[in-house]
């Protein structure tokens, strides 16, 4: 193991910064698939799974993804088997990854959240999973989904909730919306209720039309676009918040950094913003590689420098 | 008495340990024993069980060879004589002969090289070609000599074939790897347990008496890993097909390593621009013009204005061997219990076919590709579809229905159905003749003309897989076509959709057991599973959708499914793409 690599989230070490992004990586085995697969999974810090709600929820009508300019839009709506069905077949499985299992949890109202997370807690004797991140921006979701995302109070709330459920047995992350006009309120309002870490940014909302038949193209007609396109974006808004915000600042309440990142340089660029971690999602369907490089990659550049991750976490933000 | 009893303790030792059932338990193998004991010696080996000294010495003793090969020698001659083939030439070099089952065999009126003869363990006959046997535990030098000599002396015929049969499905898959190609020139191989489950499924009670039912050697079959792997691999051609305006391209590419690709499963092709090493250092290819002749694609001035992102997922059309010709499975003609647990190198050269779109960015990356270039794949994704277990079924024929671009998949898995000697129809629906020509040059030099495009894909590889143009190939066109010459009239269909030329032949053949594979339009393949409920056929879809990850961890692929009377989104990159028609929720499909 390279020290320089491990960053801590509240009682989690990561052994590397380096984590799947919700949604991108699947809720179970299937990266097993993979020749490479013991080489993406020493690459990694955490296994963020795909979003897990109370019931079942059967996803959006197809299509469910177009490609734009260096990126994509999708709109899966959620597709899972519900929670009581994710212990029973995927959890075993997710535990023979032998990494730290962060589930992303989904619902559409405050004390849907409670009781998911109440579940969890229940459910999960064998301390399978070190931490739940709140989903509070899915756009996908008609009801809830975005609208809790973008009002401070209902994000304050929902993470108070399941905090009072779960109390320490699991970090909680709060994954924040980029649909907002202030990003750093609604990251504060997190702080407020509770959160242990917050995790930035969602997909943006966006859309694509076809012109010869001359209606959107996504089943669900809107979208959330994710990819290289969003990466300064995502940056700002860790810096944003690692600069504004006095909890993350003094590195009490750490930044995963997530968004368009499709190299080694995006990943310190947001380690040097202010980030703790990383989430990479959308260029792993594109690089299959892209863990394991970037895992070698960061060793070269801190070795070379004689630094750590830890050190480096916000260094953007020094006065000059 | 007691060296009699030792060889059939032996056998027993020999099976367990290579089978990797489990580890040298002396008790279990001693009661193994006694179970295939003929009956005159068993009470005298009840008495030895218990011996320190017999077991000490039986422990000790190495490998039998010969008592091995015999024991499974025994086998394979009961599922040939159940077949009504030939067996002979036994080497009693490599057998203990007073184990052999018969003695006398008729081998007459066949007359066969001496080098063979004295190198091979034996050879079977299957109508004109001779199987020719060996072990694969001999020296790698010996199989060499063989495998090269039966290759040399054949000439593509497929009248000697060279035969391996190894111990067990791990030195069996390391022998179809693409490095051993230059020892097992064209060599099939195959190993005891395929032999032994074969047999089980045949005939039970024989295997019954030879193993405790319980012993299950065809757990130890051949499993195909589906493990997905990126790969380099190099551009050998990308050629237009279709006259004028083609908007179709077949491009064929190889792999350094081999891909154990199975009919169904796909590959994810990487076209995006900063990734692809072109040859030159421009990405501009010379103009596809003055490579076939024909108008480049009318959307290629979109190259400018669209960059692709995702890799593109493409069914293969065609699959090559190395030392194996394209058709090899016609003209092998093996009994279909035979050729199954047969298996060939794996491929490293394969084709696609693709349709380029106004708005296809990937595909139209695609055209701009030129022998030489190289691009990721990754590759195979998909459910595995093994045909071999079609194979254990009943059944008179099975059915292709393919429309478009969607034939191509279907062309790949008739190659497969034609190497286990399954007779198959092929109804394909096209817009015009004119969509099927290309140039073949370089593919089949025989058929090559300097001015001609006279290639036609997928009638061309139906006929070289076997099927007859007059009997097999039922083929419907959109649009009318003067050059409705090419092909039998009798089973020509001008402007209509193949499923009606089908629905009629199913209606002529209700008394057949037939399965059917279907992958075009969605509206055609609806029609096809109406079809095979009306007449209570086994039916399944070659399904595509729009596709990001490959490896079912996105989520986009969906399928609108129906399992239990439940609705479901199924993933059709790991769920499929063959799908049972009666799973898929035909009202929920995109029209």
């Amino acid at each position: 193991m390279n020290n320089r690599l491990n960053v801590r989230i509240k009682n989690i070490l990561f052994k590397t910064p380096l984590l799947t992004s919700s949604g991108t990586s699947g809720s179970r085995d299937e990266i097993n698939i993979l020749e490479n697969r013991s080489q993406i999974l020493e690459s990694l810090g955490a296994f963020v799974t795909k979003g897990v709600s109370i019931n079942k929820s059967l996803g959006n009508a197809e299509p469910r993804i177009v490609e734009v300019r260096s990126g994509i839009l999708n709109s899966i709506g959620l597709q899972n088997k519900g929670v009581r069905k994710f212990f029973e077949e995927d959890v075993p499985e997710l535990r023979k990854y032998k990494i730290p299992i962060i589930v992303n949890i989904s619902a559409a109202t405050i004390d849907e959240f409670g009781e998911l997370a109440e579940i969890i807690k229940d459910t999960d004797s064998t301390n399978a999973i070190s931490g739940l991140e709140i989903n509070v921006s899915c756009p996908n979701i008609k009801k809830g989904g975005a609208a809790f995302g973008s009002d401070p109070l209902l994000v304050e709330q929902v993470v108070k909730k399941i905090k009072s459920k779960v109390q320490d047995s699991f970090c909680i992350i709060t994954k924040l919306s980029p649909n907002v006009t202030d990003i750093t309120q609604i990251a504060k309002a997190a702080i407020n209720g509770g959160t242990d870490a917050l995790s930035m940014i969602n997909t943006l909302k966006g859309m694509a039309i076809d012109i010869n038949n001359m209606k959107p193209i996504l089943g669900n007609q809107t979208g959330g676009l994710s990819g290289p396109c969003i990466k300064p974006i995502g940056l700002y808004m860790v810096y944003q918040c690692f600069r504004n915000i006095p909890e993350c600042k003094r590195k009490e309440i750490p930044i995963i950094g997530i968004g368009g990142i499709s190299n080694f340089n995006d990943v310190m660029e947001y380690i040097l913003a202010g980030a703790t971690a990383v989430g990479i999602g959308t260029q792993w369907f594109v690089n299959n590689k892209i863990f394991e490089e970037i895992h070698n990659d960061l060793v070269k550049y801190l070795t070379g420098k004689n630094q750590s991750i830890s050190n480096l976490i916000g260094n953007a933000n020094n006065e000059f | 008495m007691k060296e009699e009893i030792i060889r059939y303790f032996d056998l027993i030792r020999f099976i367990y340990l290579k089978s990797k059932i489990e580890s040298e338990n002396i008790d279990k193998l001693i009661n193994k024993t006694f179970t295939i004991l003929p009956r005159i010696y068993k009470s005298e080996f009840a008495i030895y069980k218990h011996d320190k000294k017999f077991r000490s010495v039986i422990n000790k003793r190495p490998i039998n060879t010969k008592a091995f090969n015999t024991f499974y020698f025994n086998i394979l001659e009961h599922m040939t004589n159940r077949l009504g083939l030939k067996i002979g030439n036994i080497n009693e070099n490599f057998f203990n002969t007073k184990f052999l089952s018969l003695k006398d065999r008729d081998w007459s009126g066949i007359i066969l090289d001496k080098t063979i003869i004295d190198n091979c363990a034996f050879i079977i006959k299957n109508k004109e070609t001779n199987l020719i046997f060996s072990f694969g535990h001999q020296s790698e030098n010996k199989l060499k000599d063989l495998s090269n000599y039966i290759y040399s002396i054949d000439h593509n015929r497929y009248e000697n074939i060279h035969v391996i049969i190894f111990k067990n499905s791990e030195e069996l898959d390391k022998a179809r790897n693409i490095s051993k190609s230059h020892i097992y020139k064209r060599s099939f191989f195959t190993s005891f347990d395929e032999i032994c489950s074969k047999v089980k499924k045949i005939d039970r009670n024989y295997y019954k008496k030879i193993f405790s039912i319980n012993d299950d050697f065809s757990r130890d079959k051949l499993k195909i890993k589906n493990i997905a792997s990126l790969h380099n691999i190099i551009i050998e051609d990308n050629i237009p097909v279709g006259l004028e305006k083609s908007n179709f391209y077949k491009l064929t590419f190889k792999s350094k390593h081999p891909i154990d690709i199975f009919p169904g499963q796909f590959v994810m092709i990487d076209t995006s621009r900063d990734r692809i090493k072109y040859r030159s250092s421009s990405y501009k290819p010379k103009s596809l013009s003055s490579i076939s002749g024909v108008k480049p694609n009318i959307y290629n001035d979109l190259d400018s204005k669209r960059f692709s992102f995702l890799k593109r997922p493409f069914g293969i059309y065609r699959t090559y061997y190395e030392n194996f010709t394209y058709d090899c499975s016609s003209k092998l003609n093996l009994e279909k219990e035979l050729a199954a647990i047969l298996y060939t190198i794996k491929p490293n050269k394969f084709e696609i076919l693709y349709k380029v779109l106004e708005t296809g960015t990937g595909t139209n990356e695609l055209t701009k590709l030129i022998h030489g270039d190289k691009v990721e794949i990754l590759a195979p994704l998909g459910k595995i579809f093994d045909l071999r277990e079609i194979l254990n079924e009943e059944i008179d024929e099975i059915h292709i229905v393919g429309g478009g671009v969607g034939i191509a998949p279907l062309i790949y898995l008739v190659q497969l159905l034609r190497f286990f000697n399954i007779k198959v129809k092929a109804f394909i629906g096209i817009e015009n003749f004119d969509s099927l020509c290309y140039n073949d040059a370089g593919v089949d030099p025989q058929s090559f003309t300097s001015t001609g495009r006279n290639a036609k894909i997928y009638i061309d590889d139906l006929k070289y897989l076997g099927l007859s143009e007059t009997s097999d190939i039922y083929l419907s066109l959109l649009s009318d076509s003067n050059e409705a010459t090419m092909i039998n009239n009798k089973h020509v269909f001008k402007g209509c959709f193949i499923t009606e030329p089908y629905s009629n032949y199913l209606r002529k053949h209700n008394d057949l057991k037939i399965i059917t594979f279907t992958c075009g339009p969605i509206p055609m393949m609806h029609k096809v599973h109406n079809l095979a409920l009306q007449y209570n056929l086994k039916s399944y879809v070659l399904m595509e959708k729009r596709m990001a990850c490959g490896i079912g961890v996105c989520f986009s692929c969906v399928c609108p499914t129906i399992e239990n009377d439940v609705n479901h989104y199924s993933r059709i990159c790991i769920d499929g793409p063959i799908v049972e028609s009666n799973k898929i929720n035909w009202n929920e499909q995109p029209s």
